[in-house]
């Protein structure tokens, strides 16, 4: 998806009937605008006003909802980053989500390789135990995995986290990677083998690199969700050493309710590294997204 | 050769479902074993067989719960699809600032729920939240309302964050779509006069036909799946006026200890989305 | 090209900050570990489960309380959860469920308790305070709350009274006279509500108080009792205090969407001046705008009627407990017992009182001078009172009963239900889980 060209006419030689809906054209085309733009100004001013409402305190947020702060201290910022523990809990999710993005994308990619590469008994049975994953409802799964994690002793960790976000991933990660290493021509592999490599070094040398766009594709996908999980992470961590970034925000909303700045500073906070990422990354993430979605 | 290769390939297999067979697939089974069962958690479970589904069809709250997350599907469909629709219809009739406009409407998708709920919960604020503060201003002081628990606004309003977060996830995909159609259709049409919406209902829908269902298979699963704005912004109430069936499914697991009853609820809303989702495939493809 | 090797690159770089911040995290936390007793290998290690972090005003007294206890023993580890509020509910229940309860935790009385109890996941304290002779520090009918069928489960750690507030400048502003009977409060609220304040800085729970409180104006702790457990059903006294509590939310005496605001963000309509009226627990009086003391006053919350008595709603409110499992385990339960002894000694009674602005069911002497001027009033007012009962939101009522109640009573306030419909929703469920706490 690249940036369109910019706007020009299409035809220079205008048919008589098609004139008459000329005016039609040029309202359809104000109308166009105004819905954009318009769109686009209520998502950014909302940010904007979130950001504001950092600046303030109650009284000014109750008196003057939509005005400009009266000074501009960090106070908030610096009370939620500190006082509120979210410097823990962004490190937290950092732990989390960069550790599940790597489990997953290795247990993902082992096996797509086995289901892509091989014809074996079994390998369309394989496939569908992983694609009817997507589309379980995951709530379903989270009293059972409650229990699960506390069984084997990991129910408030990080390591806890980290193995359910790698399996509620799981589904579309196999599924985009078989998909993209069905697209991979063999005669690549044949050649690995003639010059006698192992299976292990075909999927190493050959196959992991010429799938790297499809493992980065899966990988912001798992790393976007698992940022920004909370049902699940609200279920199994009790303990401030193992809340991750959601989790902080939504507590600290229970302990700091009346303190909307500071909540608002949470969410500034919170939002920024996503946005950050995002804009920096986007045409990958963007394509990702609409693969994942498409094809899941 | 052959042996080897056979070890070979499950010990590069073995881990990967190893590991989803204990985390998603064995939960799954004990999801569906455990609501034949009357368990509190604390004590002994009781083997009842399919009494909490018999229940569950008699409990009112879960019937409205139901009808609730049947009113996001509705949303999704007229609201959450068309205005995607054309955020990316338009947006592919080449506007100047494209890639600007193109980040900022993705920005929500990539946002985490918690953050939006906590956003919304700011502009519902009935005191001085911006909706409000907007209607005093304006001098519409009469039309404010306790948007979250007034009985006519209350699920609209906690939906939302929700058809809001997304509309970016279907603009992308229906784009994607839409891309895949050849100039000389589009072109064809132009040239024939025909009118915009006419253009819309006979060219363009039908061409991305397969790339609406996708995003109305997603949206109905997001409906069922995503309740994350339900439980932060008024966990499910005031008196259950925003219930919908995941979080009933969650405070009769996790707040009132009904964990068979709460499996139950999760069974059904699996069956459900797999239904839709298979019925949506079937009865769509099939008619083109 | 260069997009994906921003990508690579991008990702190595969040990587490595994990990495790194992972192994900075994981030193601070060595550190924050040696100030304790890190170096005693054979310290035995307390599950703690705490509500009281935040803005709750009692967190000034217990988060160093923990912290004192910690660095003064050198055999016992703390390992400390948070739920704020009233999550703690629900962290509890999921701890209880999953049978790896916390080993101490705070928790209310037995309205909240007795399915732990009645199963066996709580243990009896009665033993260890006839031991150690606990029972005289505390004021009298401190127990009542956490006494079940004979037996006491928890050391009492603070209390609770129901105070309205005033905010006496808005009073002058608009020339209107303090409430002292229903029918004043009703044209209080008349004359605010024309003057376009919000009336009362109310949630869901202070409407709650105000009709428990007017029921109670005409009882007694001996008349209310039977009401619990279902030997007498509720008669007029509840449906009149529900008519009036209706009748107020009709008036406009309540802020728009009051079943969405928690305590503190209704607190913070009183702090920031846009309404004059305030009745609520307690345990907000810590939370009360420093600024604003000047211009406030405590006074007795108005009559029901010209039969109402001047009552306070008053009594033992927190409470810390320990875990059965705790209590089995010979060396915890000697551990557990040395904290909650400490959690609900006289020295930290008296720190609620003056830190946190809270009343303590402590018997101890403390500082007036320290003590938060709108405490020292409100302790005034229960102290002239001519009546002195548990709030039914707070003791008594049965955990069947208080687990439905609230959303009852919502109904109510929400104009689902007329006050009569109320009154027998209510006495049906006292007939379905009767209060089992004294037989």
């Amino acid at each position: 998806m690249k940036v369109e060209a910019p706007v020009t006419e299409r035809q220079t030689n205008i048919p008589a009937h098609v004139k008459k809906t000329r005016k039609k054209e040029r309202n359809l085309n104000i109308f166009k605008y105004i819905f954009l733009w318009g769109y686009a100004l209520i998502t950014v001013g909302l940010f904007i006003w979130v950001t504001l409402t950092a600046f303030k305190d109650n009284t000014q947020i109750f008196t003057n909802p939509f005005g400009l702060p009266e000074s501009y201290s960090f106070s908030n910022f610096a009370e939620a980053w500190t006082g509120a523990n979210m410097s823990q809990f962004f490190v937290n999710s950092l732990i989390v989500s960069v550790i599940s993005v790597s489990l997953c994308l290795f247990l993902g990619a082992t096996l797509s390789f086995v289901i892509a590469r091989f014809r074996f008994r079994g390998n369309g049975l394989l496939y569908a135990l992983f694609v009817l994953g997507l589309a379980i409802p995951l709530q379903s799964l989270i009293l059972p995995i409650f229990f699960r994690m506390d069984n084997i002793g990991l129910r408030d960790s990080l390591l806890g986290l980290i193995l359910v976000y790698t399996a509620l991933n799981l589904p579309k990660t196999v599924f985009l990677l078989v998909g993209f290493m069905k697209g991979i021509p063999s005669e690549l592999e044949e050649a690995a083998i003639i010059d006698g490599c192992g299976y292990w070094k075909i999927f190493s040398k050959v196959i992991v690199p010429i799938s790297k766009p499809g493992l980065a594709t899966a990988g912001i996908l798992v790393f976007i969700a698992a940022w920004n999980e909370y049902v699940f992470a609200t279920v199994l961590i009790s303990s401030d050493a193992a809340r991750t970034l959601p989790l902080g925000l939504a507590s600290f909303q229970t302990s700091y309710a009346s303190a909307y700045g500071l909540i608002a500073a949470g969410v500034v906070i919170s939002v920024i590294p996503v946005l950050i990422v995002y804009i920096l990354l986007q045409e990958q993430i963007i394509k990702g997204m609409t693969a994942g979605s498409v094809k899941g | 050769m052959a042996l080897q290769r056979k070890w070979i390939l499950i010990l590069f297999a073995a881990p990967t479902v190893l590991f989803y067979l204990f985390f998603f697939i064995s939960p799954l089974l004990n999801t569906v074993y455990n609501s034949l069962f009357d368990w509190n958690g604390l004590s002994d479970k009781t083997f009842i067989f399919i009494d909490n589904y018999i229940n569950l069809f008699q409990d009112e709250i879960f019937i409205r719960s139901l009808k609730n997350t049947f009113y996001w599907v509705f949303l999704v469909l007229f609201v959450q699809i068309p205005f995607g629709f054309f955020l990316a219809y338009f947006l592919y009739l080449k506007v100047k600032g494209f890639k600007f406009l193109r980040t900022v409407f993705f920005i929500p998708v990539v946002t985490s729920t918690v953050a939006v709920a906590l956003v919304f919960s700011f502009i519902y604020e009935p005191n001085f939240g911006i909706i409000n503060a907007f209607l005093r201003e304006i001098g519409l002081g009469h039309l404010t309302t306790a948007w979250l628990s007034d009985e006519l606004t209350a699920m609209t309003a906690v939906s939302v964050p929700f058809v809001w977060q997304n509309i970016g996830l279907m603009m992308v995909i229906i784009y994607a779509g839409l891309q895949s159609i050849p100039d000389e259709i589009i072109e064809a049409g132009e040239i024939d006069g025909v009118g915009f919406f006419q253009k819309i209902i006979h060219i363009v829908i039908p061409m991305i036909k397969n790339v609406l269902i996708v995003c109305l298979v997603l949206g109905v699963t997001y409906a069922f799946k995503l309740f994350d704005y339900v439980l932060l912004l008024t966990n499910g109430g005031p008196i259950h006026r925003t219930e919908v069936t995941g979080t009933y499914m969650y405070i009769k697991g996790f707040q009132e200890l009904n964990y068979g009853y709460g499996n139950s609820i999760a069974v059904t809303m699996t069956i459900i989305v797999l239904f839709l989702s298979v019925i949506i495939n079937k009865g769509l493809k099939s008619k083109g | 090209m260069g997009n994906k090797k921003k990508i690579w690159l991008m990702m190595a770089f969040i990587f490595i900050l994990a990495i790194a911040t992972a192994c900075s995290s994981a030193e601070s936390g060595q550190t924050e570990g040696d100030q304790g007793n890190e170096a005693n290998e054979d310290a035995i290690t307390l599950n703690v489960l705490t509500s009281l972090v935040g803005e709750q005003p009692l967190s000034a007294v217990y988060e160093p309380g923990f912290e004192t206890f910690n660095a003064e023993h050198d055999d016992i580890n703390l390992n400390i959860n948070t739920a704020a509020g009233n999550s703690i509910r629900e962290k509890l229940l999921a701890e209880m469920a999953a049978n790896n309860p916390p080993d101490v935790f705070f928790h209310w009385g037995t309205r909240r308790t007795e399915n732990y109890i009645e199963s066996d996941k709580i243990a009896d304290l009665t033993e260890l305070i006839e031991e150690d002779g606990l029972a005289d520090q505390y004021v009298e009918d401190a127990f009542n709350p956490v006494e079940y069928q004979g037996g006491t489960y928890g050391l009492p750690i603070s209390s609770y009274m129901y105070y309205f507030m005033v905010n006496k400048q808005l009073f002058e502003e608009h020339g209107v006279e303090i409430p002292s009977t229903y029918d004043e409060l009703v044209t209080a609220v008349e004359q605010f509500k024309e003057a376009g304040l919000i009336p009362m800085a109310a949630n869901n729970h202070s409407a709650r108080y105000m009709m428990l409180t007017w029921l109670s104006q005409k009882k007694t702790i001996d008349s209310i009792i039977p009401n619990t457990t279902g030997e007498e059903p509720f008669g007029d006294a509840l449906l009149e205090a529900s008519e009036k509590a209706a009748e107020l939310q009709q008036l406009g005496a309540f802020p728009d969407g009051k079943e969405t605001l928690s305590t503190s963000q209704s607190l913070e309509l009183f702090n920031t001046g846009v309404s004059p009226m305030f009745y609520q627990h307690s345990w907000t009086i810590g939370a009360i705008n420093p600024d604003i003391v000047d211009q406030l006053e405590v006074v007795p919350f108005p009559l029901g009627d010209g039969e109402s008595k001047n009552t306070a709603i008053s009594g033992a409110g927190f409470f810390v407990y320990m875990s059965q499992q705790a209590y089995d385990d010979p060396e915890k339960r000697e551990a557990a017992w040395e904290l909650m002894k400490y959690l609900a000694s006289p020295e930290l009674g008296k720190q609620v009182i003056e830190k946190a602005s809270d009343f303590s069911p402590l018997d101890v002497d403390y500082d007036v001078s320290e003590a938060n001027e709108i405490l020292r009033q409100a302790i005034e007012i229960r102290d002239r009172a001519d009546n002195i009962v548990p709030s039914l939101d707070e003791a008594l009522f049965s955990q069947g009963v208080q687990d439905n109640y609230w959303t009852l009573t919502d109904e109510l306030s929400l104009q689902e239900m007329t006050p009569e419909e109320y009154v027998e929703a209510m006495n049906e469920l006292v007939e379905e889980h009767p209060s089992k706490q004294f037989e």
